[in-house]
């Protein structure tokens, strides 16, 4: 097939009908990009903007469209790297991120879960007793992503969320009954606590696949490895559903996620607190007397005692 | 025959097929949503022939965490 421009095109966008060729293509995703930017007020000239990098496709054409968005937008930027201490995994995406950072010239900070908190990933997945490798992953990345943001300056802090992780979230929350985490997805419009950076997410209206295929044509070096602890994750079950009902039905990811954005204003002035506590022990934000970073890491210090005991 | 190279599995494939790249790519485990299919280096429509002495890349969509 043909690109209306009369090139050959690359890439069938099915949702749309459209046939693009690479041109168009790189086109069309950078122009979603700075719409989701301007319509959501997501970055102004006084922001300094840290960019969650693991490596991987979503964050490194993140960063990509950020830094070439400062040629219009005066902002300053740097990455942060997360490394969980997940051997044979992040050692092997982190070089990715090094070598994409050089070639931008955008500064990197990289923080460790082991040096943060005093245990790699695959330390605590190791105990007998354990939840998912995801639970502990989840609140320490997001916990750590905050405070390092803050501590380096950031005033928003960029993830590279896209569509389909958008719509799996949306879909998880609700087949869990999770109201309370359902009512916080959206953009944070109101200014709950001085510790929390707000974050951004560019890329929520842009397809997984889009992503990739930005990256191949954009010359964008990723690692395309999945994480060995993904198959553990609820989310894995719901991506495959997702999956196959948008190759049915092209759209339904877009469509979940714009039902979400209609509700997300009434959801917002019912379930978000004007003002959001902080723990009691380390600070940071949460809407506990105690975080889930710290509860997790009480819970890792008696399960490794009772290993160390057995 | 085609050349299927499966850039994450690390595998080549030898597969006599001729026809649409979407109808190659449930011979390998993936689909439609879950892949980006290079033809002799250049991405393709997932509608788009392949076929005799064409070497197919299969990206897997679905990375990280």
């Amino acid at each position: 097939m043909q690109c209306s421009c009369g090139r050959k095109a690359v890439y069938h966008r099915r949702y749309s009908g459209q046939h693009l060729c690479a041109r168009c293509f790189r086109r069309m995703v950078e122009k979603k990009f700075m719409e989701t930017v301007r319509s959501n007020g997501f970055i102004a000239h006084t922001d300094t903007v840290a960019c969650g990098v693991s490596g991987g496709k979503d964050s490194l054409v993140l960063l990509h469209l950020l830094h070439g968005l400062q040629k219009k937008v005066r902002f300053s930027l740097f990455a942060l790297a997360i490394d969980e201490g997940i051997a044979g995994y992040r050692d092997r995406s982190l070089p990715y991120v090094t070598k994409a950072c050089e070639t931008l010239g955008v500064p990197l900070h990289v923080r460790s879960f082991k040096e943060s908190f005093g245990y790699a990933l695959d330390e605590v997945t190791a105990m007998k007793e354990r939840v998912g490798a995801c639970s502990y992953c989840g609140v320490f990345r997001r916990s750590l992503l905050n405070s390092a943001s803050r501590e380096l300056g950031a005033t928003k802090l960029a993830l590279g969320h896209n569509l389909d992780d958008e719509s799996q979230v949306i879909l998880m929350n609700m087949l869990r009954g999770d109201f309370a985490r359902f009512g916080r997805m959206g953009t944070y419009r109101k200014h709950v606590n001085d510790q929390f950076v707000p974050r951004i997410k560019p890329l929520r209206e842009i397809p997984e696949k889009e992503i990739v295929l930005y990256a191949v044509l954009a010359g964008i070096d990723f690692d395309f490895e999945e994480c060995p602890y993904a198959p553990e994750a609820f989310r894995d079950e719901v991506r495959q559903f997702l999956n196959t009902t948008e190759e049915g039905h092209p759209g339904t990811k877009h469509a979940l996620l714009r039902t979400y954005d209609k509700l997300y204003p009434f959801l917002n002035e019912a379930l978000q607190p004007s003002v959001l506590p902080s723990c009691e022990r380390c600070g940071e934000p949460s809407i506990r007397p105690l975080c889930k970073k710290c509860e997790l890491l009480d819970a890792i210090r008696d399960g490794l005692a009772r290993d160390d005991q057995s | 025959m085609v050349r299927v190279v499966l850039l994450r599995e690390e595998q080549i494939l030898d597969l006599a097929y001729e026809g649409p790249a979407q109808g190659l790519l449930p011979l390998v485990g993936y689909s439609v949503e879950t892949a980006v299919v290079l033809c002799n280096g250049v991405p393709i429509e997932e509608e788009d022939e392949v076929g005799e002495g064409d070497e197919v890349r299969i990206l897997p969509v679905v990375s990280g965490g």
